[in-house]
């Protein structure tokens, strides 16, 4: 595939590369979540990891941010916990006789939300407010996220007691769900025998900017979707409106984060317009939550599946 | 009960159709056309009118290449049959037809009928549509979804072609579930409470009679791992009791009090919905089936699925029925 | 239930509970044609159709009825036009009531084609104003084509034709506005027909050159009454010939098999008239066997296309020894058809140029004068005959008699002055000037009053040729009359007074005269203005005339093709085709094999058009078959991108090419600027891809 793109915004893609090579080294055998990780920042969306505890969750997170330059931040979400705890505070100050805001853990470029499950709706929400508008509100006033802003929140699905399951009208502001998984043997040998991660995590160096990575994101908006693509999106999501067992197909809004993932996922391959293929590869992550909460991943796979090879595709 | 049951369900996407067989025949305006043009001929033979016979024969040469027309605009159609969301027994179900224009060519005044339902659409070229197809449901179990024809009198209207379409396949891609019609209101003698107070003697999952053994699955607790006999190497095996779940009443086939099958099949019908509505947690027990207590929409339609195609009991030998 | 093969036990309880479906094969039921309210739009057009059919019978029905249909038409285009409902049935009934009194007082039958066309217009306008479902407007449109239909019983021409044909594509167009209401717009229709009406225009021509024409008619033609046509009548006194002189009506097309002969032995034979009483000459009613005098004649043989006459008489080149129309030829060698011509035809005649034309002797009323005829006339007779013991022969008095015509100053002229009295007098001693007919006359009755056996024949001289069709154009102008004398022991000959007296008139034709080219002293007979006379001459005038020939030639071949094409035309044309035997079945046959033909052309037409767009789709799918005939499985669901690794891997001998299809194609269909010329690139790419099965590892 030919791509004519100018010499600076090729460095940026090319150290994009990089630092998707960088993460590799760190995270082994996961080279597709990667790949899906960084779909899901240049497509401006939020992601959310199903998984087991010490899979490396944070480990992705935390060097996702590093390579790319970003600030990042963990909150570690318990049951307890307020939404002020997450966004932020308004204090009394009294040398400047008024209030002033101090910014909550959310603040930074990437924000890892660990256990979201564990936190009380309210105090989900409140994150979850801050994602969808990109910014929060205290006391009437309203302060803006930085940019990019990238959430990844974890929850552990077989862990339910005591926990609040994300509500399903809720599951639709995460762009993907991803689960990591076990690596494979091969990897994990490497893994114990290789140095430690956190080691190796400090060891990173920024291959970007925030602001190439804003870059990035208008870049891949820019990917040519032709009208046969845009024609096969919308097979896929009429298709699984004609799921008979399943009570709502997908909604407008799935349509439109599959087209926009699979535009960043085109420029993550380096070529300038989407092909099925593309759209393919990210809808597992993008559709499964949407259509089949409460199902294991490998449910959803299935089922998702299932949807990609029922409709044809030129 | 596991999910790949239930992806079944998406559609049948390899139901294209040839449209090979395309039968066709004049219309009752093609047979006055066709009236007129020989009354046109004797006259034209009559008066040995030159123009006149030329005039007659563009007709016929206009009905001829109408009849290609015609033909040609219910050709190379793809056709793909989804059957609707279950319904109850007697109630209008709503399938859905998507067409599929493949040779590059604008179709008009297409007709699809099939059930109870008729209706006009075009295509463009190489574009698709969906269609409803309405029809009425008849006993439980898996219905044959309508016949269907494509039907089209266009471009002049002297031609009726039509093809007709044959759905075939595995039922739970080209078939209608149809759930048991629910008994009436009135004709369930059992309250919530005593329904309740009925099964709660099994409602306790490990207080419940042992029924026995089976293969684990990933929905069933730790707590159910028959450990002892999950130590001898044949695998993770999960005890089952008579009542299951931790939670909620029992409805079970025994409890009815019709004794003829399908009405006991209605009366669980309607338990179940009435159980759903009051947002219990359930279990159901149909003969040489159980499902575990659970609620919510999914677990609504895998009970009501298990009823629909509930065999019965009476019907089966014995060796069938573990 | 207890392992966890369990489920499947229940998928066999299900599969057992499937209802049985029956697939047998039954003869397929046609369901019944959908129909759809029309929208007021094709309504419109479909009653708007109608006016143009019923304009085309204006000139040969009643006024009255023209404004009663008008008016209906009118009626219900308002009332669609407002939405308002139709008239109730009472008001129709009363309606068709009147209607039916009303023309059964004009005709007083329903038959024949101007009362069965009346009745026609009649329920047509009715229908019109009750149409308002589908049914009624596809019903509607139907009749509109049999009422254009009717028109042309009544009219041939070209124009006739142009707007009965349009019509029909209307009736279609309408079909197509009413069947897919509000799919088309107007225009869209009318496309459409006119793609469907191309496609059936070859059927149509080929079952018209081949549906076996037949002789006569069925029921015969009931009413038709003769129309009043100028042309030569039975009967020729002064005058009436040169009434004709200015009527530039066709009177017959030629087309000479050979060469064309000269202009001067143009002499169409019609009448023969030898009565004459002073002043009209007629008929008698004497049959004898002529038969060409000459030893070594020249035969010409030649098609002609007569228009109607309502007469019964042929014009034929002097002298006729065969016709293929009509009875033999009579003992005046003339030819007659046994019905009057009230259309035009088209037959085969040939002729011989002899000098003589040989019967038995001629009767005694040959040599009859007219009753009180002037003594001056037969003196001025027998002084042209001389000494009758001089013996002179019949050939050197006529010469004689030519000679006086020339001398004295006799003028010939298109306008002659009146003759009171005795016209032959008058013209001899008085007027001196004439047309043909009055020297024609003259030179009978002098020939008479010589005793010599002479009689009058009428009918046309010259014709103006055609280079653009090749044919003879002879038009009533072209309308003559001449002499013939008995010249013993040899036969009939031929005397032109006119030749003699003008011999441009003979030589050049009537139309050259009356361009004024040679003749400048007629042009005051004749009255040419200044224009007029620049219009006949000049380079504009030739390329008048040229024009005039090119649709004159469209009109013959039109004429010839249409409206003469019968059972003779079809048989020439079969046998020009190189059939041996164009019988009925021979006809029936071929027309049979040429529906089947044109069956499996059209078919295939079709197809092309559809083929014609080309999309790159179209090469992938072809790809695609191609890849699963070699043997790899191909998934609806894959993209073209991994298909063509795969398949590129499948089949390494093919990989570049397998690449080069799926690189143009993606380019093609999903890139941002797709590059034209990739399409044959890609039309290439897959009609070279080849992969063999064998080579298939």
């Amino acid at each position: 595939m030919v791509n004519v793109l100018a010499d600076r915004q090729r460095s940026a893609l090319s150290r994009l590369a990089d630092a998707e090579s960088l993460i590799n080294e760190l995270i082994l055998g996961k080279q597709e979540v990667v790949r899906l990780c960084l779909t899901c920042i240049l497509a401006r969306g939020h992601l959310l990891i199903e998984d087991h505890p010490g899979v490396g969750k944070t480990t992705l997170a935390h060097s996702l941010a590093r390579v790319l330059g970003l600030a990042f931040n963990r909150i570690q979400f318990t049951s307890d916990m307020l939404p002020a705890d997450v966004i932020g505070v308004s204090v009394y100050d009294s040398e400047r006789a008024g209030f002033k805001f101090h910014q909550g853990p959310l603040f930074k470029e990437v924000v890892l939300a660990d256990e979201i499950n564990r936190a009380s709706p309210r105090a989900q929400s409140a994150l979850l407010e801050a994602m969808e508008e990109h910014q929060v509100s205290v006391d009437g006033h309203s302060y803006d996220l930085p940019t990019p802003f990238f959430v990844i929140a974890t929850q552990n699905p077989h862990e339910q007691s005591g926990t609040f399951p994300l509500p399903e009208s809720q599951l639709d502001r995460f762009m993907m769900t991803l689960s990591i998984g076990f690596p494979s043997r091969v990897f994990e040998q490497a893994l114990l025998k290789g140095d430690d991660r956190t080691t190796l995590l400090r060891e990173l160096e920024a291959v970007l900017d925030a602001n190439e990575v804003i870059e990035l994101q208008r870049q891949a908006e820019g990917v040519f979707a032709s009208d046969a693509l845009t024609g096969y999106v919308l097979d896929l999501v009429e298709a699984s409106r004609n799921l008979t067992w399943i009570d709502n197909g997908l909604s407008p809004r799935a349509g439109l984060a599959l087209l926009r993932a699979a535009r960043a996922f085109t420029l993550l391959d380096n070529r300038d317009a989407v092909l099925p293929e593309d759209v393919q590869a990210v809808a597992p992550a993008i559709i499964g939550h949407r259509l089949a909460q409460g199902l294991a991943s490998a449910e959803r796979d299935a089922l998702t599946r299932r949807l990609i090879e029922s409709v044809a595709v030129d | 009960m596991t999910t790949a049951d239930s992806l079944d369900d998406i559609g049948n996407p390899a139901l294209g159709t040839d449209s090979r067989k395309v039968y066709i025949l004049p219309t009752r305006f093609g047979m006055l056309y066709a009236g007129a043009i020989l009354m046109m001929l004797l006259v034209s033979v009559n008066y040995n009118n030159g123009l006149g016979h030329l005039f007659t024969f563009m007709l016929v040469a206009i009905g001829i290449v109408a009849m290609h027309y015609t033909q040609r605009n219910l050709v190379g159609l793809s056709v793909s049959i989804h059957p609707g969301k279950p319904v109850f027994s007697g109630d209008m179900a709503q399938g859905s037809v998507r067409v599929h224009e493949t040779r590059h060519r604008s179709r008009y005044a297409l007709w699809l009928r099939g059930g109870d339902s008729q209706s006009r659409f075009d295509l463009p070229a190489d574009g698709h549509t969906r269609i409803e197809l309405n029809f009425k449901t008849g006993s439980r179990g898996w219905q044959p979804l309508p016949e269907i024809y494509f039907v089209s009198i266009f471009p002049v209207g002297l031609l009726c072609a039509w093809s007709k379409r044959l759905v075939q396949g595995p039922d739970n891609e080209v078939s209608q579930l149809v759930y048991p019609r629910p008994a009436a209101v009135w004709s369930s003698p059992i309250s919530f409470d005593s329904q309740a107070h009925g099964a709660g003697n099994g409602s306790h999952a490990d207080d419940g009679d042992f029924r026995g053994l089976r293969g684990h699955r990933k929905e069933d607790p730790p707590s159910r791992i028959h450990w002892r006999n999950s130590a001898r190497g044949s695998g993770l095996v999960s005890k089952q009791f008579e009542g299951t779940g931790s939670a909620g009443i029992c409805l079970d086939y025994a409890d009815t009090r019709n004794t003829d099958h399908e009405s006991r099949l209605s009366e669980l019908c309607r338990w179940i919905l009435d159980a759903d509505s009051a947002g219990t947690s359930y279990a159901l027990r149909l003969p040489g089936l159980s499902i575990a207590a659970d609620q919510g929409g999914r677990h609504r339609a895998r009970c009501l699925k298990a009823l629909a195609l509930c065999p019965d009991p009476a019907n089966i030998t014995q060796d069938d029925n573990p | 239930m207890s392992t966890p093969g369990g489920h499947k036990t229940h998928d066999r309880v299900e599969s057992e509970f499937r209802p049985v479906k029956p697939r047998r094969w039954q003869f397929p039921q046609p369901p019944s044609a959908p129909l759809e309210a029309p929208t007021r739009a094709a309504l419109a057009t479909t009653v708007m159709t109608v006016p143009l059919a019923l304009g085309l019978h204006v000139m040969y029905q009643p006024l009255w009825l023209g404004v009663v249909v008008m008016t209906l038409v009118a009626v219900r285009l308002i009332t669609l036009a407002r939405g308002l409902l139709v008239p109730g049935k009472l008001l129709r009934w009363i309606l068709t009531l009147a209607m039916l009194v009303l023309l059964l007082t004009e005709y007083r039958t329903i038959f024949g084609r101007t009362a069965g066309s009346a009745m026609l217009i009649a329920f047509t306008a009715l229908k019109v104003i009750e149409t308002d479902s589908l049914r009624d407007a596809m019903f509607l449109n139907i009749l509109t084509a049999i009422v254009v239909l009717a028109a042309f019983l009544f009219d041939q021409s070209p124009s006739t034709a142009a707007i009965g044909f349009f019509c029909l594509a209307l009736v279609i167009s309408n079909f197509v506005l009413l069947v897919a209401p509000g799919s088309f717009t107007i225009k869209g229709a009318m496309l459409l027909t006119s793609r469907i009406i191309l496609h059936g225009i070859p059927l149509a021509i080929v079952a018209y050159v081949l549906f076996p024409r037949i002789e006569g008619s069925l029921w015969g033609m009931a009413d038709d009454k003769p129309r009043a046509i100028s042309g030569l009548s039975e009967q020729v006194a002064p005058g009436s010939i040169s009434e004709l002189s200015l009527n530039d009506a066709v009177a017959f097309r030629v087309e000479f098999n050979q060469d064309r002969p000269h202009h001067d032995q143009l002499y169409w034979r019609t009448l023969v008239l030898d009565r004459f009483d002073g002043r009209t000459w007629s008929r008698a009613e004497r049959r004898h066997e002529v038969f060409p005098a000459d030893t070594n004649p020249k035969l010409v043989a030649y098609d002609m296309t007569l228009e109607a006459t309502d007469k019964t008489w042929l014009p034929l080149l002097e002298t006729p020894v065969s016709v293929s129309i009509g009875n033999p030829l009579s003992n005046l060698a003339l030819g007659e058809t046994r019905q009057p011509i009230r259309e035009r035809i088209r037959f085969k005649a040939a002729s011989v140029t002899a000098r003589y034309m040989a019967t038995g002797p001629p009767d005694d009323h040959l040599t009859d004068l007219y009753p009180g005829i002037n003594k001056k006339i037969i003196a001025l007779a027998q002084d042209l005959a001389g000494d009758p013991a001089d013996n002179p022969n019949a050939e050197m008095i006529a010469a004689r008699a030519l000679e006086l015509f020339t001398q004295s100053p006799f003028r010939y002229s298109l306008q002659p002055p009146l003759l009171d009295g005795e016209p032959v007098y008058q013209f001899l001693f008085n007027t001196r000037n004439g047309y043909c007919e009055h020297y024609a006359s003259a030179f009978a009755t002098l020939m008479r009053a010589a005793g010599i056996p002479a009689r009058l024949v009428v009918g046309y001289q010259g014709g103006e040729y055609n280079p653009t069709g090749d044919y003879t154009i002879v038009r009533q102008s072209n309308a003559h009359a001449w002499a013939e004398i008995w010249v013993d022991g040899r036969g009939w000959r031929r005397i032109d007074p006119t030749a003699a007296v003008a011999p441009e008139r003979v030589e050049i034709g009537v139309d050259a005269l009356r361009r004024g080219d040679s003749l400048a002293g007629f042009n005051s007979g004749f009255g040419t203005s200044g224009i007029r006379n620049m219009l006949r001459s000049g380079w504009l005038g030739d390329n008048l005339r040229r024009i005039r020939h090119l649709s004159d030639a469209f009109v013959y071949q039109w004429n010839n093709w249409v409206m003469a094409y019968g059972p003779q035309r079809q048989q020439q044309l079969m046998k020009r085709l190189g059939v041996a035997t164009p019988d009925w079945p021979w006809l029936v046959m071929t027309l049979t094999a040429a529906f089947a033909v044109f069956m499996i052309a059209t078919y295939l037409l079709l197809s092309a058009t559809s083929r014609q767009a080309e999309t790159p789709l179209k090469h992938y799918r072809r790809f695609k078959s191609k890849l699963a005939r070699a043997g790899i499985r191909v998934m609806p669901s894959e993209g073209p991108l991994s298909l063509s690794k795969r398949a590129a891997e499948a089949l390494p001998d093919h990989a570049e090419t397998i690449e080069t299809i799926g690189k143009t194609y993606i380019c093609l269909r999903y890139s941002r600027s797709p590059n034209e010329m990739g399409l044959i690139g890609l039309r290439r790419a897959v009609a070279g891809f080849k992969p063999d099965r064998g080579k298939f590892r």
